[in-house]
């Protein structure tokens, strides 16, 4: 199963917060893992295109005061989902193995 | 919280609207629990609503309510709509100045003006523009799902200019050329087509299952054929008279939408003797 790189990154942001993997949750993961501005747009069609892949499942979640008491769309990674993001990390260790990333 | 702040946050909210429910109220959880700037709240949103219509746009169904609904019967209403509004006004003129036989002789009265024939012919010609509006508007927003966003301004933008350059039936004198030469085809035009295209548009994605549904779009779908050969002579500049096949492709224009609503949920095995059944 072939993943970009965003799908990569919704992919293993949902694995780490795992029960708690929802469209704001996993957004602030991203954002504060890379520095750069996750839109509201790429990540609802990236979880819509990982769940058409059969990557994720996501059902809708409980509603908190915090969100003026609108649901969550809770994301679960399945076991597609892992084998793709594992097999995803790999091919990047792979392809960096022996890189000297490090510039003057 | 500034004008602009809340002016923002009310177009996010109203773009949200093109989501569907479960995704509208999730995004919107977010985007208050995320507590976003409004302009970026509205800019997200407006991305999101982009980027599903886009995704809409890949599939069939939206190009086909377009190509099949929304060009041909938005020029066929337009046309017809003004057709009879035109003759409507122009008739309605006629009665109320006292017009003599000579000036009749052309209309369907043939001779002495009479009221009932008036009244049964502007009443059969509002239902059938009315219930073909609104049926061309429920089978467009069936077929073209969320991608009514932009298929329902096309359809309208065809309504309204399909008829642009064409120059009105009636010849009418003095303040009469502004009452009856514009006011009354205008409001006539807009209440038996715009309107009930609009709540077809709106509320008609329903797809018919009961039978008093079916019967109404039946009927409708017969109704609109007795304006067949008002249609051919309305549309007789673009696409000349008399010819089988000309007449053949304005009824399948006219009864497509009926003909769509009905086969639909039938062709989706959603009929069913239980969904026939009245409640």
């Amino acid at each position: 199963m072939n993943l970009g790189e965003f799908e990569f990154f919704v992919l293993s942001a949902s694995m780490r917060l795992g029960d708690e993997a929802y469209g704001a949750s996993v957004r602030r993961e991203i954002e504060d893992a890379t520095g750069r501005p996750c839109s509201i747009g790429a990540l609802y069609t990236t979880i819509d295109r990982l769940e058409g892949k059969g990557l994720v499942q996501t059902r809708m979640g409980e509603s908190t005061p915090l969100r003026g008491g609108r649901p969550k769309r809770m994301i679960r990674v399945t076991a597609a989902g892992r084998r793709g993001a594992a097999a995803f990390y790999q091919a990047v260790q792979r392809v960096t193995d022996g890189v000297a990333w490090v510039t003057k | 919280m500034r004008q602009i702040d809340r002016l923002c946050w009310w177009l996010a909210d109203a773009m949200s609207g093109a989501l569907d429910r479960d995704e509208r109220a999730a995004v919107l959880g977010d985007l208050a629990e995320s507590a976003v700037p409004a302009r970026r709240a509205a800019r997200e949103m407006l991305g999101l609503v982009l980027r599903r219509q886009v995704s809409l746009w890949a599939h069939i169904e939206p190009w086909l309510a377009l190509v099949t609904l929304a060009v041909p019967s938005g020029i066929a209403l337009a046309h017809l709509g003004k057709f009879w509004a035109d003759g409507s006004a122009a008739y309605l003129w006629m009665y109320a100045t006292g017009a003599g036989p000579q000036g009749l002789r052309q209309t369907v009265w043939q001779g002495a003006p009479d009221l009932t024939v008036l009244v049964l012919w502007l009443s059969l010609n509002a239902v059938t523009l009315a219930g073909w509006a609104w049926l061309a508007g429920a089978a467009a927003r069936s077929m073209a799902g969320g991608a009514m966003l932009l298929v329902a301004p096309a359809f309208l933008a065809v309504l309204v200019l399909g008829t642009a350059g064409t120059v009105s039936v009636g010849r009418f004198s003095g303040s009469a050329t502004v009452v009856y030469g514009a006011v009354v085809p205008a409001l006539l035009r807009v209440c038996l087509v715009v309107l009930p295209l609009l709540a077809g548009l709106i509320h008609g994605g329903v797809v018919p299952l009961r039978r008093t549904h079916v019967v109404m779009v039946l009927a409708i779908g017969l109704l609109e054929l007795r304006g067949l050969a008002s249609l051919q002579v309305a549309l007789s500049p673009l696409v000349g008279r008399g010819h089988w096949a000309t007449r053949l492709g304005l009824a399948a224009i006219m009864i497509w939408p009926a003909v769509y609503l009905l086969f639909r949920p039938a062709v989706e095995g959603r009929y069913s003797m239980a969904a026939m059944r009245e409640p």
